[in-house]
């Protein structure tokens, strides 16, 4: 059963692939952050948001 | 996620050794005030949690796990206070036990100790809010905004939601202050490069003409457009033109003078003039003595101010004038304000310092790599770094203070002597000696490249920074989004359901019940409606049982919306005590009809709503348990409906007949007390209760004589011959028990009363047993499923004896 906190979770990230300013990667990584067993850290996050790769989609 | 199927407690506060079967379904405990109920509430929260909220909290001082949770014969081993839970666990479809002793509560064992397991008791561990109390469920309901949606966040787990969004705030400020840097660098390489080409302002067309001049020098092609890709030297191989790698002369003596006069002047104007500013606010921080305890307790003063809505302090507990304590908090708010703007124009000043001290750490990079350097080279480093750290410090508000000095100095000072060294390198390449136009033409091409390209690197990391920066910025942005419209979506659903789940309970004088649950400022207000009068607190004008009643049906609210379909086990103790009987009736009608999928295991000092649970059904007949008695020696005692006769059994295969005498009896007085209650026998009143076993039993025998001649005369009145059998089969049976049991009753009151028992023997008194179990089967639905007593419906005016199954039904109202 997915908490509040998946539900906002999972909205945030559709939204954030639909501004065209994060690529799959992006998106991709930052579930995988969130799914982890430790609260992600602002420095993740912006290591995350500073890959610089992103316009490939994933395989 | 997770149902009981039995728990096991042993030397655990009130309790010395108890099992119970729960079987999964909901499960009610009955007993007086002090008769161990909460004991058993404690050992499942324990179990489930490691730890017990009776013992935590206001109000409980000195109370700790170890030393209170253990029995209090048992308080030195708390090895053996031990609680065993077994379960069912519907989603995994699979059966496990946890056990924790109060020694090593955070140290359950498992079993089967498999990961899906450990995940589904860690996820209980953390809702401990599957064990509530009258006084936990009420506070939902009589609290002020501010500690309520404390609860309420809590509950929700909602402090991750805030934690997430600071942590994206954070992450938006750090790609913020690296574009700064990236642009600090794109800004220091655009610099050197006007430097070297000696021109004021960089655009495409003179940058090509003083280029094309020096590839006119070399009998070069002009270069036409500057391109992303364009090569200033293309070419320069193939004239063989010696070049030096490094600044030319004029770009050597630039960079020089540019160091110096940086240093001098503290670089641009804007530098200058935002380090005098911040000497001045600095000066009238420290002028005023109370600016800086301002500016350390402006977001406390905000806080406090949001916090205060009830007559005590949010921070000392002291009772204040709640509207004086505002006015207190506003004034020294609106005191702050200033603080606020003093602090923030330092931290302005302080940006743009760190700006330029990117800037000047280029220039010493850049004379740093003039041969004439030599062994200069590692203080020119030294010093580099030191004004890296001097950036750093300036980021918190204690390090812009300490940085007075420094900026009264002359921040960009070199230390030492290094002034007077840079003005020696000056010298020394002034003296170097004068190339061939075509040798400098060459090597001014090489230098201009060079530059051209730390100009492109700079400034595409600087439109990556940008993007960063964008994404930090939408990131946050969309998560205060997402995040306040899933909240208000939540409140607005916990507000239907909670609204819809009272008005099933007040159908009858508050059917159009509304709530409004506002969310504000770290507040969660809720007003009710109270008889379309308008819209109130709760505690406005609502009695106590109805505030009660808010208090569960908020709970039950809230719970479906943090545990959903996971919502398969409540522990609820004694919370609705102050509910009327008949709105009891529709509470059960509530949780059977909106949580089906749930395991109530209801706690209650009330022997009728215990009897409600089960005649509606919430319970099933062998679900319950009576506390009757407690001492320090045994614990609960308690009758087990539904292992009574197993146990009698056992107590005579034991020859102990005072024992099993003892426990028909008080099964007796359990049984005559319920079935007065269900078949509305008369009794004299009693105000305290104590109502004799005989006289209960006699009443309740005539009462079903009279309810069987009616439903008699009913079934004949419309000619039901099938009904007319049935009843007639039933007087016949009850007449010959009648027959048998009344002889009997004396030997019961003998044994336990008058200490007679020793004449009996199991033999003696096997035949009274089994024809009082007789007896009390006859007014008990005989469907296994059910086992049910028979009861009225409706109780006030009733037209039926039927049990809750339905299978057994006798009209009682004539044609």
């Amino acid at each position: 059963m997915a908490t509040i906190q998946d539900q906002i979770l999972e909205e945030f990230c559709q939204r954030l692939a639909k501004t065209g300013e994060f690529s799959e990667v992006h998106v991709k990584k930052v579930r995988d952050l969130f799914a982890g067993s430790k609260k992600p850290k602002a420095t993740d996050l912006t290591k995350v948001f500073s890959d610089q790769e992103p316009k490939d989609k994933l395989p | 996620m997770i149902q009981i199927e039995s728990i096991q407690i042993e030397e655990f506060r009130g309790i010395r050794d108890l099992k119970l079967a729960m079987n999964r379904g909901s499960f009610a405990i009955s007993g007086p005030n002090g008769s161990g109920k909460s004991g058993v509430v404690d050992a499942i929260q324990f179990v489930l949690t490691g730890d017990v909220a009776r013992l935590r909290g206001a109000g409980t001082g000195d109370l700790t796990l170890s030393e209170h949770a253990p029995h209090v014969e048992k308080r030195n081993d708390p090895e053996a206070a031990r609680v065993v839970l077994t379960v069912y666990i519907p989603h995994l479809k699979k059966s496990a036990s946890i056990a924790r002793t109060v020694k090593k509560p955070k140290h359950p064992q498992i079993t089967p100790d498999d990961p899906d397991i450990r995940e589904v008791f860690s996820y209980m561990a953390e809702h401990p809010e599957t064990t509530l109390s009258r006084r936990d469920i009420i506070k939902f309901i009589l609290t002020e905004a501010t500690q309520r949606s404390r609860d309420v966040q809590t509950l929700l787990k909602l402090d991750d939601i805030d934690q997430t969004r600071a942590t994206l705030k954070t992450t938006e400020n750090k790609l913020l202050n690296e574009q700064a840097t990236a642009k600090a660098v794109a800004d220091s390489a655009e610099d050197s490069l006007k430097r070297h080409l000696d021109l004021a302002v960089l655009k495409p067309d003179d940058l090509l003409s003083v280029v094309n001049k020096r590839r006119k020098t070399l009998g070069l092609d002009a270069t036409a457009k500057l391109e992303k890709d364009t090569d200033l030297s293309e070419g320069l191989l193939e004239t063989g033109a010696k070049s030096e790698v490094g600044a030319t002369k004029e770009s050597a003596l630039a960079d020089i003078k540019a160091l110096s006069d940086g240093v001098a002047s503290g670089l641009e104007a804007a530098s200058q003039a935002a380090v005098k500013g911040f000497l001045q606010n600095l000066s009238k921080l420290q002028a005023d003595t109370e600016m800086l305890p301002l500016i350390r307790r402006v977001s406390f003063f905000q806080a406090g101010l949001n916090l205060v809505d009830g007559p005590n302090c949010p921070l000392c507990d002291l009772d204040w004038d709640m509207n004086k304590l505002r006015a207190h908090l506003k004034a020294k708010l609106e005191k702050s304000r200033e603080a606020q703007s003093l602090r923030d124009r330092l931290i302005e000043g302080a940006q743009t310092v760190s700006a330029e001290i990117v800037r000047l750490r280029a220039l010493i990079a850049g004379v740093a790599r003039l041969p004439e350097v030599k062994d200069l080279g590692g203080r020119l480093s030294e010093w580099s770094g030191g004004l890296g750290a001097f950036a750093e410090s300036l980021t918190s508000l204690d390090g812009i203070i300490a940085a007075k000095e420094r900026f009264e100095l002359g921040w960009a000072a070199a230390p030492g002597t290094l002034g007077d060294d840079i003005d020696s390198v000056h010298k020394t390449v002034l003296a170097r000696p004068d190339k061939s136009a075509t040798a400098e033409a060459s090597s001014f091409l090489v230098l201009a490249q060079e530059r051209l390209n730390n100009l492109r690197v700079a400034r595409r990391n600087l439109e990556d920074k940008k993007a960063n920066a964008t994404r930090g910025k939408s990131a946050y942005r969309l998560y205060c989004d997402v995040s306040e419209a899933a909240l208000v979506k939540l409140y607005h659903e916990v507000e239907e359901d909670f609204a819809a789940y009272y008005r099933q309970i007040n159908h009858d004088d508050e059917g159009e019940f509304k709530a409004k649950l506002e969310p504000a400022d770290g507040k969660l207000g809720l007003l009710v409606d109270f008889h379309k009068k308008g819209m109130f607190p709760p505690g406005a004008y609502h009695s106590e049982g109805h505030q009660d009643g808010m208090g569960v049906c908020l709970y039950l609210a809230l719970m479906k919306r943090v545990l959903g379909a996971y919502f398969t086990v409540t522990v609820l103790d004694d919370v609705v005590m102050s509910v009327d009987s008949q709105h009891r009736k529709q509470f059960c009608k509530l949780l059977k009809t909106n949580f089906p999928g749930t395991q109530f295991i209801i706690t209650t000092h009330d022997q009728v709503w215990a009897r409600q649970l089960r005649t509606e059904g919430v319970v099933g007949a062998k679900s319950e348990v009576a506390f009757h008695t407690w001492t320090v020696e045994t614990g609960p005692v308690l009758d087990e409906v539904a292992e009574v006769w197993d146990k009698i059994d056992a107590d005579l295969a034991k020859n102990e007949v005072p024992t099993a005498a003892a426990r028909l009896r008080r099964h007796l007085e359990y049984v005559a007390s319920d079935l007065a209650d269900e078949l509305g026998a008369k009794v004299h009143y009693r105000a305290d209760g104590g109502y004799d076993m005989g006289e209960l039993l006699g009443a309740v025998i005539g009462r079903q004589g009279e309810l069987l001649k009616m439903a008699m005369k009913a079934a004949k009145s419309w000619d039901d011959k099938e009904q007319t059998e049935k009843i007639d089969a039933l007087q016949k049976a009850r007449a010959q028990i009648l027959a048998d049991s009344n002889g009997e009753q004396w030997v019961i009151n003998k044994a336990i009363h008058y200490n007679e028992w020793a004449d009996l023997s199991r033999n003696d008194f096997r035949p009274v047993v089994m024809v009082f179990r007789k007896l009390i089967e006859l007014f008990r639905c005989n469907k296994p499923k059910c086992d049910s007593w028979l009861s009225l419906t409706p109780r006030n005016d009733p037209v039926e004896l039927r049990c809750p199954c339905g299978s057994t039904h006798l009209n009682l109202k004539e044609k």
